[in-house]
């Protein structure tokens, strides 16, 4: 759910007055992006819950310094989209527990699960592991780009990109995507939501 | 102008997010219509695209809203509550070095009146001058220094010891019961 603009700024307006039901009406509006983001650039649910609560703490301790003319999404998204980079950085400095990392691996569930359940976990697992593949740099667009459902000109404001590094990246890392696919024997292309859905 | 396979990718990219103009929809089907190279990898970022369009958003947790302000609240609250522990030790620091200030007439005294007579005998007349001067205001700091002595020395020790104290306990406490770190509910 995203507020229109001028309900935005109130809620901004309000919560740096000290506010707190302004400023939980701008965490439920944004939530979902946001947990989203941190969701498809962190890998695991465990610590997308966390770093997203993170960004709001930090959205919360920065109010003050949001520019109100500018668009309140691209803001948070920005600030949602370096604390992400910010822990991929810090998680390459880290040992990674084997168990933590997205693997090439269905889902598997204790009990009998429908075939759509399936299906969806396991295209789920493969999404995981495509992305985690790419350099977060490279990751950023595309997650923005099919997660948050943002445009060219939208994920340039928020991550300050020029258009043609942009696009460029976008392109970059599809192909790499696709090279990935190629080199997998088996064929990863999940049936068409038409399939599914007759 | 021919094109290259390269960039046939590039405008594919483009063109499966809607952002690619009719001129370059044309290179590109003229392009393909002639390489049969590019079928394979145009294929496979196909599936990419197709792939990641399929994959729905994922579910937020359950109570998450309430979670994220209830921590962003707590942690303001408990940076709030640091800065102001930070501010009284300050204080604290800042009186006590006033008490501490009353041993600084030892050396002042030990600076002034050994070493600075000798010297003035023995240098030109322009830094003599400034011994001299400096003989005066080491005297200025020592009455000064005694001043402060006698006046917090007696009253205010104690109670800065005490505060001192006091706050590197809070501070203790603060930093080991972390609010940010306790699952709070509204």
């Amino acid at each position: 759910m995203i507020a229109d603009v001028a309900q935005e700024k109130e809620w901004v307006i309000a919560a740096l007055e000290g506010d707190r039901e302004a400023f939980a009406s701008l965490v439920a509006a944004y939530q979902r992006p946001v947990y989203n983001l941190c969701y498809r650039m962190l890998g695991t649910q465990t610590e997308a819950e966390d770093a997203a609560q993170e960004v709001f703490v930090k959205l919360f301790r920065r109010l003050h310094t949001y520019d109100i003319d500018r668009k309140l999404s691209s803001w948070v998204l920005s600030v949602a989209s370096h604390h992400c980079i910010d822990r991929l950085r810090r998680r390459r400095l880290k040992t990674v527990d084997i168990e933590e990392m997205p693997a090439w691996r269905p889902l598997v569930s204790a009990r009998p699960q429908p075939e759509r359940q399936l299906l969806d976990a396991e295209r789920e697992a493969r999404v995981v592991a495509l992305l985690d593949q790419l350099e977060p740099h490279y990751r950023l667009p595309i997650v923005m780009h099919y997660w948050n459902g943002l445009s060219y000109q939208e994920i340039c404001e928020a991550t300050g990109l020029s258009l043609s590094a942009l696009k460029s990246r976008l392109h970059r890392a599809r192909l790499k995507m696709a090279t990935l696919l190629q080199e997998q024997a088996e064929d990863l292309v999940p049936a068409s939501s038409a399939e599914l859905g007759a | 102008m021919a094109i290259s396979c390269e960039e046939i990718l590039e405008l594919y990219s483009l063109q499966i997010d809607g952002e690619l103009d009719e001129v370059g929809q044309g290179r590109m089907r003229r392009h393909v219509s002639d390489c049969p190279e590019c079928a394979p990898m145009l294929t496979a970022v196909q599936q990419v695209d197709q792939l990641f369009r399929s994959t729905p958003e994922i579910a937020l947790p359950e109570g998450f809203a309430q979670r994220a302000v209830a921590r962003a609240l707590d942690e303001a609250a408990g940076r709030d509550l640091r800065i102001g522990v930070a501010i009284l030790m300050i204080g604290t620091l800042l009186i006590g070095s006033l008490a501490v200030l009353g041993r600084v007439d030892l050396v002042v005294a030990t600076v002034t009146r050994l070493l600075a007579p000798g010297l003035v005998d023995a240098v030109e007349p322009a830094i003599a001058t400034l011994l001299v001067a400096a003989t005066i205001g080491g005297e200025a700091l020592l009455a000064l220094s005694a001043v402060l002595r006698s006046q917090l020395l007696g009253p205010l020790l104690v109670p800065v010891i005490a505060m001192g104290m006091a706050t590197a306990a809070l501070w203790w406490v603060l930093n080991r019961t972390s609010p940010s770190r306790q699952p709070v509910s509204l």
